[in-house]
C-alpha cells in the first residue's frame, strides 16, 4: 500500500476485450493449423508414394486398386536399373572414402590448428556449401574439357566428393569442438604415448561424428543428380540419373516402387544417424 | 625432489615466467599461489612438461626432463575441471594409465581396488563420471594420477570447481591423502585459506616472478614485500610518514619506506587519550566474534582493525577514537615501498 | 620419429592436416570455377578448347535478349514465392517445435530431417504423383467428394513448381527457425506478458523480432535452392516451362552450348549472390528497426 502512493502515473487496468480474445483465439489457432499442415507436407508426399507402389492397376492411381508386389518384382527383373544401383553404390562408397579421408585431417588442423589464414582456410575448406552441385558439376565438366578429361566415374566421385567436403568436415569439427584438449594431457601425464592418446580419446570419442559424416556422404552422393548430371559417365549412369529419365517418360508404378526402396533407404540412414550422434546435435 | 632453475617462459612477447627458482624436498606439498595471470600455472605445466620453459632447467628426483615429454617424466597432474574420460567409467579411468604401461590384467585390477579404497569410491567403480558430484569426480582424478605411484603430484586450481562448503574439506581430505601417501605435490591455486590449509610451503607468485618461498607461518608474520603482505591474510601498508605518527612503532620503522601493520594489532580507544593517532570511524562490519572498523587516520589514510567484540567494546561509525598499534614486535618493516599493491 | 609426426598432427600446430583438402579444393573446385568464369568470356564449340578467342559477345548478346529478362524474372518470381509460401509453413512449425515437449520434438525433427535424406527425385516425383492428371491424389479426391466434375489442371503450372519448390526445401527452412526459436530466451517474453501485452502481440512484436537472425538464415538457404533449382521446373512445370536454371542445363546437356551456358550459369550466381545479400541486409534493418521499435 505504501507503494502505491509514490507511484504517481495510474497504469491502465490489464483490459481484455472480447474482441482481443477472439482475434487471440483465432490469430494462434492458425499457427497451430499452419504447424500441422507443414509437419503432414513432410511426410505425406513419401507416405503417399510408398502406399501407390503397392498397387495392381499398370497406372498411377491413387487410392491403390488391390495389393501386389509386382512392381518390385518389374523393378528386379530391370538389368539396367540393378546396374545403376550398383554403380550409385559404387560411386557412394568411393566418394565416402574420398571426403572422410580429406575431411577428418582438415577438421582437425581447423580446429586445434595454431597459424595465422586459418578462418580463412575453413572458409576455403566449406566454401562449395554456397554452390548449387550444378555449378559444381558444370565447373568440373568444363575444367576436364582443357584436360581430354571426360564425364566418367572418376569424374562423379570428384564432383561429389567436393560437394559433400564442407558437410563432413563441419560435423567432425562441431564434435572435436566440444572435446576438452585437456584430455589428451591427462592421457600424456598418465604415461599413455600420444599415439595412444590420440586414438583411445579423441578418435574413440570423435566416432559417431565420423559416423555421422560417413552417413551423411553416403545417401546425399547415392541420391544426388545435380553434379551427376553433368559429370557422370553416359555408358554407366547413376540410379539418380535413371531414376530422373523414368520420372520423366514412365508412369508405370514401377517407378514409385523404386522410389519407395529410396525412401526406405533414408529410413535405415536416419535410424543410423539418431543412434550414433543424436537428431538434436544434428539439427545445428 | 624437483628443481626449478631459473625458468624463463616467454608467450610470444610476453614474459609469463621470469627466473623462477624453486626447490621443493621430497614429501613436501608445495603451492604456487598469486592471482590469475600471475604465471603460476605455466610454471606448473612446465614442471608436467605440457610446456617447455624458453630457458632454465627442471630437475625431477635429480634427472634433467626439460626437453622430456609429460609421458616420460612420471609425475601425476589433476586438473582443473578434472578431465576425467567421460566415455570411460570409474575403474576404467583409473585403470587407463597401467593399461598403458602393460601392467598384466590381475595386477590392474588389484592397484585399482586399493586406490578406489582410498578416495573411498570402491562403490562407483562402474559408474561414468557424469553421473557423478563434484567432489566424487575430484577424487577419481586424483586416484588416476594417485594409482601410476608418480614421483610428483602436480594439482591445478584443483577446488575451484567446487562449492565453498565441499571445498573446505575436500582440502583437509586431500591433504590426508597425500601425507598418507607421503607424495611430492605442488598445488596452484588463488585462493590464500587454500594454500594455507594444503601446504608446507607457499610460493607466492606476481607478474611472472616468485616473490616468496617460504611455510604458512613466515609469509604471514615476515612477508617480503608490500605485496606478499596484502596478497596473504589482510593488512594494513603504512607509509613512512604515517606510521611514523605512532610513537609505539616509531623504533621498528627504522629507515624502511613502509610498516605493516595486520588488523588484529590495532587497537580503538575512545578520545580521551594522548596515545596512538586520531582518526574516525567510517565503517563497522561484524565479522562473527570480532568487528572490523574501516578508520580514516587524520592524514587521510583508511586502516582496517579487527576488534574482539567482548574485550575491546563496541564504537559507533563516526566516533573519533584513537588508533594504537598493539604489539609493536608484530610490525613488519618494508623496505621496499608499495608497489605491487593493488 | 612416428610418434613426433603424429603429436604435430594432433597438436594440429602445422596447418598441414588441412592441405590434401586443401590442394583437393584448389585443384577440383577453386580451379574449375575459374574456367567456368573463362568459358563465359570464351567463344568455344562442342567443348574444343584449342582455339578459342576471349569475347565479350556471350555477355552482351543475354544481356540484350528479352527473353533472357523474362526468364530472369519468372525465376526470380518463382524463387520468391517458393520462398514466402514455405517461411509460412516453417515458422509455425519451429515455434510448435520450441513450444512443445520431447516427445512432440523428437517428432518434428525425425520428420523434419527424414526428407533430408530422401532424394530430392522422389520428393518431386511425390508431387507428379498428388498433382497429376486425373487418377492424381488430389483431383480423385475431389471428383470422390463431388466437389468438381472435372479434373483441375495443376501440374504444369507456376503454381505446381512453387508449391512442390516449397515442400521440398522446407525442412531447410525449418531448421535454422528452430534454432533461433528453441534456443531464446523465454524470459523476454514473459516480461511482455507481465506487462499486459497480450499474447498474439507479444509473438509478433516479441517472438519474431528476436528470432530475425534464424529467419535471415532460413530465407536465405531456401532462396538460393529454389533459384538455381532446375529439377523441380522440369518435372512439376512441364515442357515449356522454363527458368535461368533450367536455361543452364538445356544449354549445356542438351544443345551443348557450352560458352552461352557458362554465361548463363555465371548470371544465377552473380544475381543468386546479390538476393543473398540484399535479404542479409534486410535483416539486419529489420533488426535495428524492432530494436527501436521496443526501447
Amino acid at each position: 500500500m505504501a507503494m502505491a502512493e509514490h507511484t504517481t502515473p495510474t497504469i491502465p487496468a490489464v483490459r481484455q476485450g472480447l474482441l482481443s480474445v477472439v482475434l487471440e483465439r483465432l490469430g494462434f489457432g492458425l499457427i497451430w493449423f499452419l504447424a500441422g499442415f507443414a509437419l503432414l507436407l513432410l511426410i505425406a508426399p513419401s507416405l503417399i508414394v510408398v502406399v501407390i507402389s503397392f498397387t495392381e492397376t499398370a497406372y498411377i492411381t491413387f487410392p491403390p486398386q488391390g495389393f501386389s508386389l509386382e512392381w518390385y518384382a518389374d523393378l528386379f527383373g530391370r538389368r539396367q536399373l540393378i546396374d545403376a544401383a550398383l554403380t550409385s553404390l559404387r560411386i557412394s562408397v568411393w566418394t565416402t572414402f574420398a571426403a572422410l579421408a580429406l575431411a577428418i585431417p582438415a577438421a582437425f588442423s581447423l580446429v586445434r590448428g595454431r597459424y595465422p589464414g586459418k578462418t580463412f582456410a575453413g572458409a576455403l575448406i566449406v566454401a562449395p556449401q554456397m554452390m548449387p552441385g550444378m555449378v559444381i558439376g558444370v565447373a568440373l565438366l568444363f575444367f576436364g574439357a582443357y584436360f581430354s578429361f571426360r564425364q566418367s566415374d572418376l569424374m562423379l566421385i570428384l564432383g561429389l566428393t567436393v560437394f559433400c567436403l564442407p558437410f563432413a568436415v563441419r560435423l567432425v569439427m562441431a564434435q572435436l569442438q566440444l572435446l576438452d584438449p585437456a584430455l589428451e594431457e591427462a592421457s600424456l601425464s598418465l604415461g599413455a604415448s600420444r599415439f595412444r592418446g590420440f586414438v583411445q580419446i579423441t578418435l574413440r570419442q570423435i566416432i559417431p561424428a565420423i559416423m555421422a559424416s560417413a552417413a551423411f556422404v553416403f545417401i546425399e552422393s547415392f541420391d544426388n543428380l545435380t553434379v551427376a548430371l553433368f559429370t557422370s559417365s553416359p555408358r554407366g549412369r547413376p540410379l539418380a540419373v535413371e531414376l530422373y529419365n523414368l520420372v520423366q517418360f514412365d508412369s508405370s508404378p514401377m517407378v514409385a516402387a523404386l522410389s519407395s526402396l529410396e525412401i526406405l533407404l533414408a529410413f535405415v540412414i536416419m535410424l543410423l544417424l539418431s543412434r550414433t550422434i543424436g537428431l538434436e546435435r544434428l539439427a545445428k | 625432489m624437483i628443481e626449478v632453475e631459473n625458468a624463463n617462459k616467454y608467450f610470444g612477447a610476453n614474459h609469463v615466467l621470469q627466473n623462477c627458482d624453486m626447490s621443493v624436498q621430497t614429501g613436501e606439498v608445495v603451492t604456487l599461489l598469486g592471482a590469475s595471470g600471475c604465471g603460476k600455472t605455466t610454471l606448473l605445466r612446465c614442471i608436467a612438461g605440457f610446456e617447455t620453459p624458453s630457458s632454465g632447467r627442471i630437475v625431477l628426483a635429480g634427472n634433467d626432463v626439460t626437453r622430456e615429454p609429460p609421458n616420460r617424466r612420471d609425475v601425476g597432474f589433476v586438473f582443473q575441471n578434472y578431465a576425467l574420460f567421460p566415455h570411460m567409467t570409474v575403474a576404467e579411468n583409473v585403470a587407463y594409465g597401467l593399461k598403458a604401461r602393460r601392467m598384466d590384467k590381475a595386477a590392474i585390477d588389484r592397484a585399482v581396488a586399493e586406490i578406489l579404497d582410498l578416495v573411498s569410491l570402491t562403490d562407483f567403480a562402474n559408474r561414468f563420471p557424469k553421473s557423478l558430484s563434484g567432489g566424487q569426480q575430484q577424487r577419481v582424478a586424483l586416484a588416476r594420477s594417485l594409482v601410476m605411484r608418480p614421483k610428483v603430484l602436480l594439482m591445478d586450481e584443483a577446488f575451484s570447481a567446487l562449492d565453498a562448503k565441499l571445498r573446505g574439506a575436500m582440502q583437509v581430505e586431500l591433504r590426508k591423502i597425500v601425507k598418507h601417501v607421503g607424495i611430492t605435490a605442488v598445488c596452484v591455486t588463488h585462493d590464500q585459506a587454500e594454500a594455507l590449509t594444503i601446504s608446507d610451503r607457499i610460493a607466492v607468485m606476481n607478474a611472472g616472478r616468485i616473490q616468496q618461498f617460504a611455510t604458512p607461518e613466515q609469509i604471514y608474520d615476515m612477508p617480503v614485500s608490500a605485496f606478499v603482505a596484502d596478497f596473504i591474510g589482510a593488512a594494513n601498508i603504512l607509509p613512512r610518514a604515517t606510521a611514523q605518527g605512532f610513537e609505539s612503532a616509531k623504533s621498528k620503522l627504522n629507515g624502511s619506506a613502509a610498516l605493516v601493520v595486520r588488523p588484529e594489532n590495532l587497537t580503538l580507544r575512545s578520545a580521551p587519550t594522548d596515545a596512538g593517532v586520531e582518526g574516525s570511524v567510517v565503517f563497522a562490519r561484524l565479522t562473527g566474534p570480532c568487528v572490523e572498523y574501516e578508520v580514516a587516520l587524520k592524514d587521510g589514510t583508511l586502516v582496517r582493525a579487527l576488534l574482539d567484540r567482548d574485550r575491546d567494546g563496541a564504537f559507533s561509525v563516526g566516533e573519533t577514537v584513537r588508533v594504537d598499534v598493539r604489539n609493536p614486535a608484530a610490525c613488519i618493516a618494508l623496505s621496499a615501498g608499495m608497489e605491487g599493491v593493488a | 620419429m612416428i610418434t613426433d609426426i603424429w603429436g604435430r598432427i594432433r597438436r594440429g600446430q602445422g596447418i598441414w592436416p588441412a592441405v590434401p583438402a586443401f590442394v583437393f579444393l584448389l585443384v577440383f573446385f577453386v580451379v574449375p570455377m575459374g574456367t567456368l568464369l573463362s568459358f563465359g568470356f570464351l567463344s568455344i564449340e562442342r567443348g574444343n578448347v584449342d582455339d578459342a578467342q576471349f569475347t565479350l559477345s556471350y555477355l552482351t548478346s543475354t544481356l540484350q535478349d528479352d527473353l533472357f529478362w523474362w526468364v530472369w524474372w519468372k525465376s526470380f518470381y518463382i524463387g520468391v514465392l517458393a520462398t514466402a509460401l514455405c517461411f509460412v509453413l516453417a515458422y509455425p512449425l519451429a515455434y510448435l517445435y520450441a513450444e512443445s515437449g520431447r516427445t512432440l520434438r523428437l517428432i518434428i525433427l525425425t520428420l523434419t530431417i527424414s526428407p533430408l535424406l530422401t532424394s530430392a527425385i522422389v520428393r518431386t516425383y511425390a508431387w507428379l504423383v498428388i498433382l497429376g492428371g486425373r487418377r492424381g491424389v488430389v483431383n480423385a479426391g475431389l471428383l470422390e467428394l463431388g466437389l468438381i466434375d472435372r479434373p483441375i489442371r495443376m501440374l504444369n503450372t507456376d503454381w505446381a513448381v512453387i508449391i512442390g519448390m516449397a515442400q521440398v526445401h522446407l525442412p531447410f527452412m525449418v531448421l535454422p527457425l528452430i534454432t533461433a526459436l528453441a534456443g531464446r530466451d523465454r524470459n523476454i517474453e514473459a516480461a511482455s506478458l507481465g506487462l499486459g501485452v497480450g499474447r498474439l502481440a507479444t509473438f509478433f512484436k516479441v517472438t519474431v523480432p528476436l528470432s530475425i537472425p534464424g529467419i535471415v538464415a532460413g530465407l536465405t538457404i531456401v532462396f538460393a535452392l529454389s533459384y538455381t533449382n532446375f529439377i523441380i521446373p522440369q518435372l512439376l512445370g512441364g515442357g515449356g516451362f522454363t527458368t535461368l536454371a533450367v536455361q543452364v542445363y538445356e544449354q549445356i546437356v542438351v544443345l551443348l552450348d557450352w560458352s552461352k551456358g557458362a554465361m548463363l550459369a555465371l548470371l544465377l550466381l552473380s544475381s543468386c549472390f546479390v538476393f543473398v545479400l540484399l535479404i542479409g541486409l534486410a535483416g539486419n534493418r529489420a533488426m535495428r528497426w524492432s530494436e527501436k521499435e521496443t526501447t
